[in-house]
């Protein structure tokens, strides 16, 4: 069964993507959305058929996005930056828990008795867990945001926005002191052969990693490019 | 059918002369625009709404949120005093290229 809301909330997350359509703007869209539908349903369009004629009349996503952007491009560049800002933080943020892993997991295998190389590899390995299960949570937190928002409409930011904001800048601080304690406790008793083995291996893995973050970077861009030709091409 | 370069290029004095009938809104615009063409002018409905913004941008209308009596809030724009200024310049400009291409082409006298 055709749900009209439900609908009109999908076309306004595809427009939202790429930040360049504001709140207010999504708002004013919708409105003549509505106003079109309606009327088109009082000529006896079904309510799908009068919503689909009135979406492509409006025009498309890839269509809008750049006269949108050329209003007032300073808005989008400063909505960008910000991302960026978000994506810094949050990886911050996972470094953080990271080195909890790998200092904690290095200071437990020092006490059930492993000895160097051991000690490095569980620390490196613990680490990269760490990674993967903290980015598969903000994934799924993500993706269960996005849909309950898609299908309940609730509007953004509806917890308190400076008690959010209070508890996100609290827990970073904790997370990054936290970080800090555990890679100063976790040579506590060790042996100095040890320490120099533990951080051999973890050093060898960072410069691993500090090569294949770039590349994997790289790859990332070229496909969002690719991706945002194939959009353009499309949309002629 | 106009060109999309003629309908882009006339968008803001036809805007702009709209809104010196009065306050009005997106949907409103559009129907008035094909109604005055007799449905020949075609907009991609959506693009007018960058105009517009572009438009408040340079202080030439401006705009406020009103709810109509079924609850549907519409966004409102009415001319400001520099948008008159622009409209009474844009139209004289107008007016000047149509009375050209009407002098251009009107039949030429007969000389025999």
């Amino acid at each position: 069964m055709f749900d009209l809301n439900e609908a009109i909330a999908a076309w306004r997350s595809e427009l939202s993507a790429g930040s360049v359509c504001g709140r207010s703007d999504l708002d004013e869209l919708e409105a003549h959305l509505r106003d079109e539908t309606d009327a088109l349903q009082s000529r006896g369009l079904s309510g799908q058929e009068a919503f689909w004629i009135a979406a492509h009349r409006l025009g498309s996503a890839a269509a809008l996005a750049p006269e949108y952007a050329k209003v007032d491009p300073l808005r989008l560049w400063l909505s960008r930056l910000c991302w960026v800002a978000g994506g810094i933080l949050a990886w911050h943020v996972l470094s953080a828990v990271a080195n909890i892993a790998a200092s904690g997991c290095a200071y437990l295998g020092h006490v059930v008795g492993l000895t160097g190389y051991w000690l490095g590899g569980l620390a490196v390995g613990a680490q990269f867990l760490a990674l993967g299960s903290a980015a598969a949570c903000a994934g799924a937190v993500w993706w269960l945001v996005t849909c309950r928002r898609i299908a309940a409409r609730a509007p953004r930011g509806s917890i308190g926005t400076w008690p959010a904001a209070l508890a996100g800048a609290g827990a970073i601080l904790l997370l990054t002191l936290g970080s800090v304690v555990a890679s100063a406790l976790q040579f506590r008793g060790m042996a100095l052969a040890d320490i120099g083995q533990v951080a051999v291996v973890r050093s060898i893995a960072g410069l691993a990693w500090s090569v294949l973050l770039p590349m994997l970077l790289v790859g990332l861009i070229l496909w969002l490019r690719r991706r945002s030709w194939k959009d353009a091409a499309a949309a002629q | 059918m106009p060109s999309k370069e003629l309908v882009a290029a006339s968008a803001r004095p036809v805007i702009l002369a709209i809104l010196a009938r009065g306050e009005s809104y997106g949907y409103a615009i559009i129907q008035e625009v094909r109604h005055l063409s007799g449905g020949e002018w075609e907009w991609t409905e959506g693009m007018l709404y960058p105009v517009l913004h572009r438009l408040q941008r340079e202080g030439l209308i401006q705009s406020r949120w009103v709810a109509s009596p079924q609850g549907r809030r519409r966004r409102y724009y009415r001319l400001r005093q520099d948008g008159s200024r622009a409209l009474k310049e844009e139209s004289r400009q107008w007016m000047l290229a149509n009375s050209m291409l009407a002098r251009l082409l009107e039949p030429k006298p007969c000389s025999t």
